[in-house]
């Protein structure tokens, strides 16, 4: 039985293993068909290897070169103004923080440190004898017996 | 790298070329842009298109560098670029209702011996066929290089290629015996 023609293809283009390559060998020695079809295919094949080539002249390759490296440069220096816009960017962020930092600094500095005793003297009521400090009440307690010895 | 086959001081040169050695690039460059150009003519209808095909796919390349995973040759991705960049242009141009064939390059092709110009009778076939062929005929390609870089099953390529090579032989049959 014939082989298909895709077969055929593979057997002249050497794509098919070893067994099958020796199967197909031996179907043409015997069938004139198949060794025409196969025949033409390789006249196919001698016409392409026949064929002149485009070639790249010197110049076109050296072109080519020459913009590859312009293409590489552009390349170098997206990536250098895209690093240079991230180090702008951290600085504007950095700036701004550390300004609001500053700020939040001096404004706890300007107000003034209430002294331990304010609160005491401001809710002290003597009279009820209730202090708001253990301390505040011992000084106080203290003043009064100073009073109670003066002549 | 001398004992190394080409594959491999190809994926060296990649793998440097990674590493921002931009000379190891242009010998890649050097090693196949003849091969590129020839494909690009093929696929494109002149020179100077054909060039700056070579020249997307290059730069293509360089951009994609990372990418490049080292599951194909580098042969086979350069050509899977190139064809998307010829595909690329053929559309940007398909504007040009009247597409003239730039006829002192297809004059070029023909071979002189025999008269048939082979580039010639490639031009009237559909993309396809013709991508295939070249494929096949020029590059040497294998069934499964042939299939990674056309990103279609290896049926599709035998089938494909069979029915190429018919119709080349329809366009060609008044020159074949």
């Amino acid at each position: 039985m014939c082989p298909t023609t895709e077969k055929l293809d593979a057997f002249h283009d050497g794509e098919l293993d070893e067994a099958s390559r020796a199967g197909v060998e031996r179907h043409l020695a015997e069938c004139a068909e198949c060794a025409a079809e196969l025949a033409r295919l390789r006249e196919i094949s001698r016409l392409f290897d026949a064929s002149p080539v485009a070639h790249l002249s010197q110049m076109s390759l050296h072109r080519l070169h020459r913009r590859t490296d312009e293409a590489m440069e552009e390349g170098l220096l997206r990536i250098m103004r895209a690093l240079s816009a991230v180090a702008a960017c951290l600085l504007v962020a950095g700036s701004a923080l550390l300004l609001k930092t500053r700020e939040s600094t001096t404004v706890e500095v300007a107000r003034p440190v209430a002294p331990p005793w304010a609160d005491v003297v401001e809710t002290s009521d003597t009279s009820s004898g209730a202090y708001s400090t253990p301390a505040a009440a011992w000084y106080l307690a203290d003043d009064t017996s100073r009073n109670d010895d003066s002549p | 790298m001398a004992q190394q086959n080409p594959e491999a001081q190809d994926i060296q040169l990649l793998r440097r070329a990674g590493h921002g050695d931009s000379k190891a690039f242009h010998e890649l460059l050097d090693r196949h842009a003849q091969r590129l150009y020839r494909l690009a003519m093929s696929l494109v209808d002149n020179a100077a298109d054909a060039e700056d095909v070579v020249q997307e796919t290059f730069i293509g390349a360089y951009r994609g560098l990372q990418s490049f995973r080292e599951q194909s040759s580098v042969k086979t991705w350069l050509t899977r670029i190139l064809f998307t960049q010829a595909a690329l242009m053929q559309r940007n141009r398909r504007r040009r209702a009247n597409a003239v064939l730039d006829e002192s390059v297809v004059g070029s092709m023909a071979d002189p011996d025999s008269g048939i110009d082979v580039q010639a009778a490639l031009r009237k076939l559909s993309p396809e066929y013709r991508e295939i062929l070249m494929l096949r005929e020029f590059e040497q390609m294998s069934y499964a290089e042939i299939a990674e870089v056309l990103n279609v099953p290896q049926g599709t390529v035998e089938s494909r290629l069979h029915r190429a090579r018919g119709e080349l032989r329809e366009k060609l049959k008044a020159y074949l015996t």
